[in-house]
């Protein structure tokens, strides 16, 4: 019999008074209130005009460029650009188009004209391909592909004139909200954990293996059904449990981020990977902004910390460190940094945008604590992609003081 | 004509309320990940539940489209355990398409369909318990996940329900009052004051009229002001979990 496990409910946290981290309180509004009287402002999305007031018509942040006013809502459904990278799948075929589904208001199209035929011939699309299109694509099929125009009404036009794109084989789907999605220079990863995602602009995630060899004849229309092996089936399912639980933690998803979640969850079970942080984030989900992932583990070890009662787990892998001087080195497995929320969130927020970190740590509320620089664990195992050493950043909750605890720890398992 | 217990000598309700009093509302937003934006709300004990997909391509008869704007579906249904004896059929009888074409004008008032020409914006809501003022909370949960959505209105919709004892106007009527004559039902776009809905159920004096009108008037400006919260505190809540 398989077991079940429940989880009891849990008291929602008050939300305390907006902390947006910089440039102080976010405007935030709700639908019929008005922005601005002032009639030089220009009316964007999310707004209207009424009486010669500016209101909005969603809920979310104000957002002022010059002189245009917007307001962001929380979570829509996917606006095409110009050149975003899309996972969708075909919904009916017509003539001389598909019909794709891509999280859009409008269903999008790709017309046979903007496809590469088998063998990446170039000519005249004709009648027989005309009715030779079910052949490359059917209904239910997923495809990746680029926005090649935006129609007014919203809808938008694909192309898949790239052996990147076309038809989409074995993998598991994702779909999140497309604000999570980082734009990125590309959005195909082959990750080196051993799959490779497709990170569609519109909220769909593609994980599948990572393919041998890029077949150049089939055009991007034929799918292997060798059945894939069993362990990189669990890589796959894994690194969907871990966008999953970025997702349910808010977090903007791109190759590193997913990475950093999929190397910390590694000492788990893919499947508790959800469960635990159900049961052990959602109390701290208020708190919790930077990257975190829940280790048993990790958590047992910090519990040696004195002072320590509630924790939360962030683990922010490989930061790369202007010092030489590692908490291990120094003798001790842990150093405990006190710093608020926000600098902590800075702190993670850095070291993914590639910039120094440390530089933000310490705690203006207790000066005699050294404002320690950024750790990192001792030893020179290179992760294969992002050089540099790991540590464990852990966030501790003591009621209404918010405070921090940075924990190295060596990590002695194989990166990879 | 009206029960003269309806309100006691001190001016209390048979629950305790106050003449203008509301019922305690409880409401939060975004309670399903798969939905693009859903509500549930509790008003007194009514607990409505609402869903709403969209804007998406037109499903099922494409015909229906309208090239300016979008199409609003909604759809009534009631659980079946939602009323003191178990009901047959949860949705489909006469009753709730009428509630359903009521809740679809109140929300083609609000949103501003236009923006989406040729979509579709699916609304379901469900009453999980019945006890008075269904199409209210309904009206109410459906503001919020519509909001969740991120789909552009004009204003909040609030409705709310008014009845009268003798001269007294009572807002939010609940079902035990259901004696007390006419029920005047009223979906307001409160910060402009336009109404989006107006059912009169029985009938009432011209001059009586008036009062329960502002009645009700007030009562869904109180309601907004309780929707407003709920819709900070989740903005709040999950930009700070974005952060920037």
């Amino acid at each position: 019999m398989a077991a079940i496990t429940m989880r009891l409910p849990v008291a929602r946290k008050a939300v305390g008074p907006s902390a947006s981290s910089r440039g102080g309180e976010k405007h935030l509004v709700a639908p019929g209130d008005t922005i601005t009287t002032d009639t030089g402002y220009m009316r964007g999305h999310g707004t209207y005009v009424d009486e010669e007031k500016l209101i909005a018509s969603v809920a979310g942040a104000v957002e002022r460029v010059n002189k245009l006013v917007c307001v962001k809502a929380l979570k829509t459904r996917y606006n095409g650009e110009v050149g975003d990278i899309v996972v969708g799948r075909i919904t009916e075929v017509q003539q001389k188009r598909w019909k794709v589904e891509t999280n859009s208001r409008l269903d999008s199209v790709l017309l046979l004209s903007s496809m590469n035929l088998p063998g990446g011939e170039l000519r005249r699309r004709s009648a027989e391909d005309e009715l030779a299109m079910r052949d490359y694509l059917q209904e239910g099929d997923l495809i990746s592909a680029e926005v090649q125009s935006v129609f007014s009404d919203g809808a938008v036009s694909l192309h898949t004139r790239s052996l990147k794109y076309g038809k989409l084989g074995q993998g598991v789907l994702v779909q999140v909200s497309p604000s999570l999605v980082k734009r990125q220079k590309t959005h195909f990863h082959d990750l080196p954990c051993g799959a490779s995602v497709i990170l569609g602009n519109n909220g769909f995630i593609w994980i599948y293996p990572t393919p041998e060899q890029k077949d150049e004849e089939a055009g991007g229309f034929t799918t292997n059904l060798e059945p894939v092996p069993l362990s990189e089936r669990e890589v796959i399912s894994r690194l969907r449990n871990c966008i999953v639980a970025l997702v349910t933690q808010k977090l903007m998803l791109f190759d590193t981020s997913i990475l950093y979640c999929y190397e910390a969850s590694l000492p788990h079970q893919i499947k508790d990977i959800l469960k635990l942080e159900l049961l052990l984030l959602i109390p701290f989900k208020q708190d919790l902004t930077c990257l975190f992932t829940v280790s048993s583990v990790q958590s047992s070890s910090v519990s040696r910390l004195p002072g320590i009662v509630h924790r939360g787990a962030l683990n922010i892998a490989s930061l790369q460190h202007p010092t030489e001087r590692s908490a291990h080195e120094a003798g001790s497995d842990f150093i405990h940094i006190c710093m608020d929320r926000n600098s902590a969130k800075r702190a993670a927020h850095s070291c993914f945008m590639g910039q120094q970190p440390g530089k933000v740590l310490g705690d203006q509320r207790r000066p005699s604590l050294p404002a320690l620089h950024f750790i990192k664990g001792a030893g020179k195992k290179e992760s294969s992609r992002h050089g540099g050493p790991h540590c464990n950043v852990f966030v501790e909750h003591e009621g209404p003081k918010k405070s921090c605890a940075v924990f190295s720890k060596d990590t002695e398992r194989d990166p990879m | 004509m009206a029960a003269p217990e309806l309100l006691s000598d001190e001016g209390y309700r048979a629950d305790g309320r106050r003449p203008a009093e509301l019922r305690k509302v409880r409401a939060r937003m975004g309670v399903f990940a798969q939905a693009d934006g859903s509500a549930y709300i509790e008003q007194g004990n009514t607990k409505a539940l609402a869903v709403v997909y969209g804007p998406h391509e037109m499903r099922g008869s494409r015909s229906k489209a309208l090239p300016d704007r979008a199409l609003v579906n909604c759809q009534y249904s009631m659980a079946t355990f939602s009323t003191g004896e178990r009901r047959r059929r949860p949705h489909g009888d006469r009753q709730a398409g009428e509630l359903a074409l009521h809740l679809k004008q109140t929300f083609e008032a609000a949103i501003l369909t236009h923006l989406y020409p040729r979509s579709q914006i699916d609304i379901y809501v469900q009453i999980l318990q019945a006890d008075g003022g269904n199409y209210c909370a309904c009206v109410n949960a459906a503001t919020l996940a519509v909001m969740d959505a991120g789909i552009p209105m004009r204003d909040y919709v609030c409705a709310c329900s008014a009845g009268l004892a003798e001269d007294t106007p009572l807002a939010d009527r609940s079902p035990e009052e259901a004696a007390g004559g006419p029920r005047l039902v009223l979906a307001l776009l409160p910060a402009s004051g336009q109404i989006a809905l107006l059912q009169l159920s029985a009938r009432l004096h011209q001059e009586r009229l008036e009062a329960a009108l502002e009645a009700a008037g007030q009562a869904c400006r109180a309601l907004h002001a309780v929707l407003d919260r709920v819709v900070r505190d989740r903005l709040r809540e999950v930009t700070a979990l974005l952060g920037d």
